[in-house]
């Protein structure tokens, strides 16, 4: 019984840390007011990256890693040029890519398809906490990747974001890109930064999940995972914090109806796969009830610049 | 005191400047002495705001050079401006809502700290607002500020980035009276600290109080620059407007005819949840312009959606021609003859990004003869939108033109004419010749007058004193959603009015 | 800043953004789109080896020269063309219901559940399976509908997370609660076989004619109903759309019903012609491709289908290439690509190059012309 526990929160955390990884780009994108549906996409491209180099060149984890960053970047440029510099429909061109993303990895995939990856992340074992019971092998014994994602990359966002001058400029573009223009802040220049920057997170939470999670590589296995962080970036009104709680819970839900098959729980299998959706749902019902009444029009809580283009005379 | 000897501290040379369908400004020129308070003044659309755009670095001109301190600059960008000590204050604030005050004063300012929190930024918010003499709450987000409140930040944060000349554009747009007087104050005193300071002004009155010189634009050009101690009203006013001077418009003895529309005791809240209409009662008649002056934010915008159905009351009552019309929505109301010329015609009045056609017909198309059962019959909208297009004089060389694609002008005379078609007993109309040419508001006015004279009821609503006392019949003054003065046009001053306008309850003799 | 660009590049040349919108100019980028989207697409091929003119002969014969080419064909355009009009009268409104594979499932799943337990005449029995899928698909979109109009949550996010429930609860129903144990290898984890099926006229299937009618009925009320013009006045500009008093969220309500009922049409159909029976399998992607295929078409209903009718033929040489041994994906990145340049040629559509002497020329003239205007007065 405590084995089933420890390797589902176990599972847990690291299924949550691909939602941190492609959440915290896209929390960064939105801030800046730049929307970009096209996660799936680049994090299929990242994902074959990882396992080509990997496969076919170098038997190292951490290069796989870097290639996908270094396509994750690529990719980004291009989307920021495409929606940033000339101001392309944001929704159109991150359809484009998801859709782009998904044939081209499957594409190149080929020749290793359904190949196991040669090379993973070694496991971080911290002495001391690891040994608590129960929680203490699901928390603390970790690829190095998994600690990052959740120690560095939550905190470090949520810092850059509310507590820096340059985080004051981030709002700003996002909120109001007319006051943060005659502010001297570059809209153009931030927007292009993070948009890029969360291509380069996309990416990365794709390797993560070739080379560690699923260990190998095939047409599709990104499986919507993208858009679930999608949905988990709005449900945590760009808040880095309350995203890994959003992961976290989703894991959860995930993990319980997996944990719900092995252990032959009366409860069906199926009904168990449709919890995490649901949970979630509900969540975002309950959470939204409680705001001050909104009028029909407005589209939640994000950004009131978000997807608009800014244009300079 | 301003030496005329010495060379201009900021010179504008031959600046030209053009938007899509617009030329803004043509070959003008401009300049700033060291030390002065230095007025630009012009009517709407005489390229004031785009000239010190383009010095503060918000546009850049197509052609022409900016000179600081006799050497040619390069301005792109606002940084530009500020490093060579230019900071502008807008007339729409360059504030960010959602963003506390303390942020929004050390948005894109190097000297803030890279690292900081909330109280830190409280506190050298702090110290900087003492230097000024103003106090405010830096952790108050800026939307509950009011919006003097927000001019006072707008102008530290230019003040704090170390700016010597000052470009303020229409700044007691948005002020009382006595806000004005404490702005002024301050200028001096900021001269007298050796600051200069261009403001930007379509009032004579201001120029005269405040100002060293005056630039006066028309047409994009620099018609000339004179030293305002040898100003008057009149002479400035004729250089504005040209040889085409607005002939003061007849007003005919009216007979006032019953009451069209009863506003009892209404009150209402507005989009911050507090209120705006405070017990506001007010009888309209037929066959009078009756307008309503005020400085906006003082209920305005929620008087006119209450009227047209837009917002709900809390109490109160309205009757329309004896009817209670209290809670109707608002197409039975406009299909019961009130029309809404809004404040914000690009926000509400038009669709600009779908053709003449559509704006046309949006009131008349649930009607005979557009409308057959769930058909909308094509060639009745045509005919409509041409026949609406024809009588009020709207200039666009067919109907299926996108509205984008129409001058401001000729787009105020669609909304202007669709809404007096419908508007068989009431008109309420917002700053109906806000941001026109002279042409046009001429247009505009003379349109409503003719309605007027066909014994509709007109509100006008506006905080322009000049639009108001040139077509009103009888004027009220709206002060915190209520009515603080009503009077005949004819013994209303505009003293009277503008000091009631800023809360004062003096010259209530007069009243109605 | 691509201003900034061309404007150190060439000083004697300045980009400016058009006062106006010319529908002409628009189609031209997008077939331009189209055409350079081809010829990449060649060149990839071209460099496996393949001879691209070969292989779009191929398919071009197969897909047309063949009865059973043309009736598939058909029958794949379908519920591209179907998806397709359901996108696009969402987006007429600027909502964006992404959740047309989830409609597309439900509408699906409650026209199994009429065809498998009631019993009647077929004729009848289509008409409630077609009504079945129409409301299953419409109480879908109810979802998210209410979570938008009642809390303000963006419909992006609810229709999203719909989709994989959805999903998830047709793999349930075909390899759980309603599977037909009797089925084995590639067909398994079905439902049992629907004993009802739309009839076809020659080699044109019913749903494709139900297909255009669908964008015949929509093209129509755009173009003459009433309704049609407060769709598109709602969508333009909302503020607009409520200071006439026009009824914003009723119509906003109505459009997501009716384009989730439309969706969960074209569940129907498939479930009715191609598959006969429920599964995970009875949607490959195409309430997606219908949403591509809706952003092709911009806001015209009738390019719906011209745009449904070459996705399809890109989706069929997809499956034909598939069959030769070479991969389905580039067709899938090859859509991606015609939408990644419409987008952008969208933009270019809106900024032109004009010469600095042009620009004098053009400043004088309108010099001229308000000296005129003004000489009325």
């Amino acid at each position: 019984m405590e084995t089933i526990i420890t390797g589902g929160i176990w599972s847990v955390i690291t299924v949550g840390a691909l939602i941190i990884f492609a959440g915290i780009g896209e929390i960064m994108a939105e801030r800046t007011g730049v929307l970009n549906i096209g996660i799936e996409g680049i994090m299929a491209m990242g994902g074959v990256m990882g396992v080509l180099i990997v496969n076919a060149y170098v038997p190292n984890a951490w290069f796989g890693l870097l290639a996908a960053a270094l396509v994750g970047m690529i990719l980004g440029i291009i989307f920021a040029l495409a929606t940033v510099t000339f101001k392309a429909n944001q929704l159109l061109v991150g359809l484009a890519f998801a859709f782009m993303g998904n044939g081209i990895s499957g594409l190149i995939g080929y020749p290793v398809t359904s190949a196991p990856t040669l090379a993973s992340f070694p496991a971080i074992r911290i002495p001391l906490l690891a040994d608590i019971p129960i929680v203490g092998e699901a928390l603390f014994n970790h690829h190095l990747l998994v600690y990052i994602a959740y120690f560095v990359l939550p905190i470090v966002a949520y810092r850059i974001i509310f507590r820096t001058r340059h985080g004051i400029a981030i709002r700003a573009v996002g909120d109001d890109p007319a006051a943060a223009d005659a502010s001297g802040i570059s809209v153009h220049n931030i927007r292009f930064l993070y948009t890029t920057f969360a291509g380069v997170m996309f990416a990365i939470a794709g390797a993560y999940m070739t080379l560690a999670l699923t260990k190998t590589w095939a047409e599709g296995i990104v499986a919507g995972q993208g858009w679930i962080a999608l949905t988990l970036v709005f449900f945590s009104r760009l808040n880095p914090i309350t995203l890994v709680f959003g992961a976290l819970l989703f894991g959860g839900a995930t993990s319980l109806s997996f944990i719900g098959q092995i252990q032959e729980w009366p409860i069906n299998s199926f009904v168990l796969g449709m919890a995490p959706y649901i949970v979630t749902l509900l969540l975002i019902l309950f959470t939204n009830i409680k705001l001050r009444r909104v009028k029909p029009d407005e589209a939640g809580t994000i950004p009131a610049f978000l997807t608009l283009p800014y244009y300079r005379e | 005191m301003v030496t005329q000897v010495e060379a201009p501290l900021v010179k504008l040379e031959n600046i030209w400047k053009s938007f899509p369908g617009v030329l803004a400004n043509k070959g003008a020129h401009f300049d700033l002495q060291a030390g002065e308070v230095h007025a630009l003044l012009g009517e709407n659309g005489a390229g004031k705001t785009t000239l010190m755009n383009i010095l503060a670095g918000l546009y850049r001109a197509d052609q022409g050079g900016i000179f600081v301190e006799s050497n040619q600059v390069e301005i792109r960008h606002p940084q530009d401006a500020i490093a060579h000590g230019i900071g502008m204050v807008h007339q729409h604030f360059r504030l960010v809502n959602n963003l506390s005050v303390a942020e929004n004063i050390h948005l894109g300012w190097e000297q803030t700290p890279r690292f900081t929190s909330p109280e830190a930024l409280a506190k050298r918010t702090e110290t900087l607002s003492a230097e000024m003499e103003f106090d405010c709450d830096p952790y108050a987000l800026i939307e509950q500020l009011s919006v003097g409140e927000q001019q006072r930040i707008e102008i530290i944060k230019v003040l704090a980035r170390g700016a010597r000349i000052l470009i303020l554009d229409e700044p007691t747009a948005v002020l009382t009276p006595q806000e004005a007087k404490e702005l002024f104050k301050t200028l001096r005193k900021m001269t007298d600290d050796g600051r200069s300071i261009i403001f930007i002004t379509h009032k004579l009155k201001e120029v005269l109080d405040v100002s060293d010189r005056v630039t006066v634009l028309r047409n994009g050009r620099n018609i000339g620059t004179l030293p305002t101690a040898i100003c008057d009203a009149r002479a400035m006013a004729r250089l504005m407007v040209g040889q085409h001077v607005s002939l003061p418009l007849e007003r005919k003895r009216q007979k006032y005819g019953e009451t069209i529309l009863a506003l009892d005791n209404l009150t209402a809240k507005g989009d911050h949840g507090l209120a705006s209409l405070n017990g506001f009662t007010l009888n309209l008649r037929k066959g009078e312009i009756l307008g309503v002056a005020g400085v906006s934010g003082n209920g305005q915008s929620e008087l006119a959606e209450v009227i047209t159905g837009l917002r709900a009351l809390e109490e109160g009552k309205i009757f329309l021609d004896d009817e209670d019309w209290t809670g109707k929505p608002a197409a039975e109301i406009a299909e019961a003859g009130v029309g809404h010329i809004p404040e914000d015609r690009n926000e509400m009045g038009l669709v600009l990004n779908l053709p003449v056609l559509h704006s046309a017909i949006m009131r008349g198309y649930n009607n005979e003869p557009l409308r057959k059962g769930l058909w909308l019959l094509k060639n009745e909208a045509a005919a409509l939108a041409l026949r609406l297009m024809a009588e009020g004089d709207v200039r666009a060389p067919n109907i299926g033109v996108l509205v984008r694609g129409l001058s401001g002008g000729n787009q105020q005379k669609l909304v202007t004419r669709r809404e007096i078609d419908i508007a068989e007993k009431v008109l309420v109309a917002m700053h109906p010749t806000r941001g026109l040419d002279v042409a046009a508001t001429e247009a505009v006015r003379q349109a409503l007058i003719e309605h007027r004279d066909n014994g509709v009821g007109i509100l006008l609503i506006s905080e322009d004193l000049d639009e108001i006392f040139s077509i009103a019949d009888r004027i009220a003054v709206i002060y915190e959603g209520q009515i603080t003065g009503l009077f005949d046009a004819a013994q209303a001053s505009r003293n009277d009015v503008g000091l009631l306008m800023g809360g004062s309850r003096v010259g209530m003799e007069n009243m109605r | 800043m691509i201003e900034t660009l061309v404007n150190t590049l060439s000083p004697r040349w300045k980009l400016q953004r058009r006062g106006n919108y010319s529908r002409l100019r628009g189609y031209v980028f997008k077939i331009s789109a189209v055409i350079i989207s081809l010829l990449i697409a060649r060149w990839a091929i071209e460099s496996t080896g393949e001879s691209a003119i070969e292989l779009s002969q191929t398919v071009l014969n197969m897909t047309f020269k063949t009865a059973f080419g043309r009736k598939q064909f058909l029958k794949l355009a379908t519920p591209l063309i179907i998806n397709g009009a359901a996108m696009l009268l969402a987006l007429r409104m600027q909502l964006f219901n992404f959740g047309l594979e989830g409609q597309l499932f439900v509408g699906a799943f409650a026209a199994t559940a009429i065809g498998l337990n009631i019993d009647g005449p077929p004729s009848l029995i289509l008409i409630l399976m077609f009504l079945g899928g129409m409301a299953g698909g419409m109480l879908y979109a109810l979802i998210p509908t209410l979570m938008r109009l009642k809390n303000g949550v963006s419909e992006i996010l609810t229709t999203l997370l719909l989709n994989p429930l959805a999903i998830q609860f047709a793999a349930f129903i075909g390899m759980d609660a309603w599977r037909d144990m009797s089925l084995a290898g590639a067909t398994a984890n079905a439902t049992a076989q629907i004993p009802y099926e739309l009839p076809a006229y020659g080699e044109i299937n019913g749903g494709f004619i139900i297909a255009v009618l669908i964008v015949i009925v929509l093209w129509l009320a755009f173009a003459n109903t009433t309704w049609g013009y407060e769709v598109t006045i709602v969508g333009a500009k909302m503020n607009a759309a409520r200071y006439v008093g026009m009824p914003v969220v009723r119509n906003m309500f109505i459009v997501m019903l009716v384009s989730g009922a439309i969706a969960g049409i074209s569940g129907m159909i498939q479930l009715a012609e191609v598959t006969h029976r429920y599964s995970a399998r009875l949607s490959q992607s195409y309430g997606w491709m219908g949403i591509n295929v809706a952003i092709l078409a911009g806001y015209d209903p009738l390019a719906i289908l011209p745009w449904g009718l070459f996705l399809t033929l890109l989706l069929f040489a997809g499956t034909i290439l598939k069959a030769k041994g070479m991969s389905l994906e580039v067709v899938i990145a090859l859509t991606g690509l015609i939408l990644f340049l419409t987008s952008l040629g969208e933009v270019l559509a809106n900024y032109r190059l004009i010469s600095i002497a042009k620009l004098e020329k053009q400043v004088r003239n309108e010099e001229d012309a308000l000296e005129e205007e003004r000489s009325f007065l």
